[in-house]
């Protein structure tokens, strides 16, 4: 394995992924996350849907590095089109913008500015992942690997903190699910030279209500 | 089986909107219902979508031509004989000034059956269209089938929603709202609207339903409601500005 993956991958990097529950805060208020066999539930519907579509569209970007500005315009139109709450749309938007901060020191590269300004600024975040693997030398199914493995540890990671699990529960959950993150990754990786257009689109319309309530409430622990 | 339907509006000399081809064949039977605006039911001529059908149907509302699409009853996507899954493609065009408001009855996921549901909207900048699609999770108090919807709509170029539904419906029925196969909902529709200003995005939650208006930019809205019952999730959507 590649050492860069593993710095990718690591929850250390400051990409700003920290402050975000990926929905979990949501499904732990309305009581659709209350204990380890919810929160399972809860990461392999997540896994199954933004999961394979992030992860897909991180695939595509690291595989198409080098794509016109159309190309890139294309493929965020088609992301946002898969996200239908504005909320997560604005997060993702902000989520790449860190990230890219990160890319640019560590993995430099010409093609950030090619994509920032295609964009006008607004890189979502998958798409930023897909462009940052790519300048580390690293793979369309690495890209997707490490785009399903921080869904994965955002999810249970704030589920620690909002139930009190055990740590050791939720890494041996984590664990257990690492062979349907593996599939999910090649199923993602599989469509990286596909049209924009037939990207995978497999939503979970929960997700979208919850993220846009989270929005209104007066206090909370995550940004989303 | 595999049937088609076809229905192409456009205006007239006189500037009425008039179906200029209506034809289909069982299931996909239409009757023009309405004249202003130009109202066709879709009357389903015979049972179906079976497992092993495959449905196509277009629509194409000319320029500044008006179209509402209701129908008579449920749809109920029911198993075939061989085990095999039915899939009803429906293909809209609308051009510029045109309007299109498509709100049939909810397709019933029956118990057994395996269907896909692909749809297409391709709306002109400057028309008008309104894309309801209701499914319900079996009938009554009997567990559900297979159901997976795919939406995709396109406004000006630009595509504004696509969407991949696979609802987890609950295995078994159950009278109890607040069992987790409750929660999860037996309903689920999801709408769109292009043309006017958007709504501001705002959500309904409450213990039987969570629904959610969404902006997708200047001139598209999105409405999602999932639920235990149909009622529950129309009054929910209601309250969203989402009316018949």
């Amino acid at each position: 394995m590649h050492a860069a993956v593993l710095l990718l991958a690591d929850g250390r990097l400051p990409t700003g992924g920290h402050a975000h529950s990926s929905g979990t805060e949501s499904a732990v208020a309305i009581g659709d996350v209350i204990d380890l066999p919810t929160l399972r539930t809860h990461v392999r519907r997540r896994l199954a849907t933004t999961g394979l579509v992030d992860a897909a569209f991180a695939a595509a970007a690291c595989a198409q590095a080098d794509g016109t500005a159309v190309r890139w315009r294309a493929l965020a139109a088609e992301l946002m089109a898969r996200t239908g709450s504005p909320k997560l749309r604005e997060v993702s938007i902000t989520l790449g913008r860190q990230l890219l901060r990160t890319g640019r020191r560590a993995w430099p590269s010409p093609r950030y500015d090619v994509v920032h300004d295609a964009l006008g600024g607004a890189v979502p975040q998958p798409l930023v992942m897909g462009l940052v693997v790519a300048a580390a030398g690293c793979s369309p199914a690495d890209a997707a690997l490490v785009e399903l493995h921080h869904l994965v540890g955002s999810l249970t990671t704030a589920a620690v903190r909002l139930l009190g699990l055990d740590p050791f529960d939720v890494a041996a959950l984590s664990a257990s699910l690492a062979p349907e993150i593996e599939a999910w990754a090649a199923t993602a990786a599989n469509t990286c030279d596909a049209d924009p257009s037939s990207l995978p689109g497999d939503v979970d319309l929960v997700t979208d209500v919850l993220a846009e309530h989270h929005t209104t409430w007066e206090v909370r622990l995550f940004a989303s | 089986m595999h049937a088609s339907g076809e229905l192409v509006v456009a205006l007239d000399g006189r500037g009425r909107s008039v179906a200029h081809t209506i034809c289909g064949e069982a299931p996909l039977l239409m009757r023009v219902t309405g004249h202003d605006p130009l109202t066709v039911h879709l009357v389903g001529g015979a049972a179906g979508p079976l497992g092993g059908d495959a449905l196509r149907m277009r629509v194409d509302v000319g320029e500044g031509a008006q179209l509402h699409v209701r129908s008579v009853a449920a749809t109920l996507a029911q198993p075939g004989p061989h085990g095999t899954a039915s899939v009803t493609c429906t293909d809209a065009h609308a051009a510029a000034g045109a309007t299109l408001d498509w709100w049939p009855e909810p397709l019933v996921a029956v118990a057994g059956c395996d269907h896909t549901v692909r749809t297409r909207v391709v709306a002109a900048a400057g028309s008008d269209v309104r894309w309801v699609d209701e499914v319900v999770g079996g009938r009554h108090d009997a567990p559900a089938g297979t159901v997976v919807l795919h939406q995709r709509v396109e406004l000006d170029g630009v595509p504004v929603l696509h969407h991949t539904v696979r609802p987890s419906w609950p295995a078994t029925a159950t009278a109890d709202p607040t069992a987790p196969a409750a929660r999860a909902g037996r309903v689920l529709v999801s709408a769109v609207w292009l043309g006017p200003p958007s709504c501001r995005s705002l959500t309904l939650l409450d213990a039987g339903v969570r629904a959610g208006r969404f902006a997708l930019g200047a001139n598209a809205t999105a409405w999602v409601g999932v639920g235990a019952d149909l009622d529950v999730v129309r009054a929910a959507l209601c309250e969203l500005d989402l009316r018949r």
